[in-house]
């Protein structure tokens, strides 16, 4: 297995950052600095699809997709 | 007055008051001013992550509150749609208030796009509490589709202007036999008060009290108002006259020079 150092999109940004294998959790986690992501109040969408928590330990990234992480915030 | 509950999707609330959270001038200003309120239903945004912002903005709250996420800013069914199921999956509720509008200047809502995304929520099973112009029979058909809530505005977003058209609110309170509340465009507790005596179910308000000189005590005004204005409208007000009707008899009145 080779070490992969590349660029993802995330929240309209490019992020570098290596990963043996590009899986949407490992990605979050490394994003969010973060080794446990249970407390987090996030949602995530691929590429516009919403992809549901229990799902992204197996979700394969792309180098091209289009990562949105995002939470609650002051609304009215 | 007997229990006088709000009930929404089975769960029972004593405020008739929901509160957004945005344009506080600072932390501690919003949760005061949410705590005096009352309210037990507050709105929040969904956004990306800022990860320079100090912490979670759920973690910055001192209470537990109901919330109902919104989807400002959406101006797609698409936007909207995606926006509503990130909610959904962050915060764990059905809830959602579709805001979806046409342009950046006036806010106001999209009625053919907003109609066509309703649609598609209520078949998600999303609880949809739809912000909506105060068209009468947009408001029925909205309700008809099985939206949980209607929320006509009363005049623009953060615009202070209060009711402008109080004919079409009645006539809204008149034929839909739902749960209505109003939605932007409060500037004083006597909007509030006023709506709520029309028979309104609810008031959510936001600028009117994030924007004051004394949020906290603006906060305070507004639930009072809501609350005087749901009981004039339980006590039954009396009906208009264009004509003077004595409230002291003239029976027994001494003479009539």
């Amino acid at each position: 297995m080779k070490n992969l150092k590349n660029k993802y999109f995330i929240n309209g940004r490019n992020f570098s950052c290596e990963l043996k294998e590009p899986y949407l959790e490992d990605l979050i986690e490394i994003f969010l600095n973060k080794s446990s992501l249970k407390e987090s109040k996030i949602a995530v969408a691929v590429n516009n699809q919403m992809i549901e928590r229990y799902k992204w330990k197996k979700k394969k990234i792309n180098f091209q997709d289009k990562i949105e992480i995002v939470a609650p915030f002051f609304g009215g | 007055m007997k229990s006088d509950y709000l009930v929404i999707d089975g769960k029972k609330f004593n405020s008739r008051l929901i509160m957004g959270t945005s344009l506080y001038p600072n932390l501690d200003v919003m949760n005061k001013s949410l705590e005096i309120s009352e309210t037990q239903i507050i709105t929040v945004a969904i956004r990306r992550l800022n990860l320079s912002s100090k912490g979670f903005f759920l973690d910055q709250l001192n209470k537990d509150y109901y919330f109902l996420p919104n989807t400002a800013g959406c101006f797609t069914q698409k936007e909207a749609i995606l926006t509503a199921e990130l909610a959904r999956e962050t915060l764990q509720t059905n809830w959602i208030k579709l805001e979806l509008i046409s342009d950046k200047e006036m806010l106001l809502p999209d009625p053919i796009e907003l109609f066509d995304t309703c649609k598609s929520l209520v078949k998600k099973n999303f609880r949809v509490f739809v912000y909506c112009s105060d068209d009468p029979i947009l408001c029925k058909r909205l309700e008809d589709l099985g939206c949980e809530i209607v929320m006509p505005l009363v005049s623009p977003i953060g615009s202070g202007l209060g009711v402008r058209n109080e004919h079409n609110l009645e006539i809204i309170r008149k034929i839909c036999s739902g749960k209505i509340f109003v939605d932007a465009g409060i500037g004083k507790p006597s909007d509030a008060s006023r709506i709520m005596e029309m028979g309104f179910d609810g008031v959510l308000l936001n600028s009117s009290v994030a924007r004051s000189l004394d949020p906290i005590n603006m906060a305070n005004a507004m639930k009072l108002a809501v609350i005087s204005g749901r009981l004039g409208y339980k006590s039954g007000i009396i009906e208009r006259r264009n004509m003077a009707s004595e409230s002291t008899s003239f029976k027994g009145k001494i003479s009539n020079f």
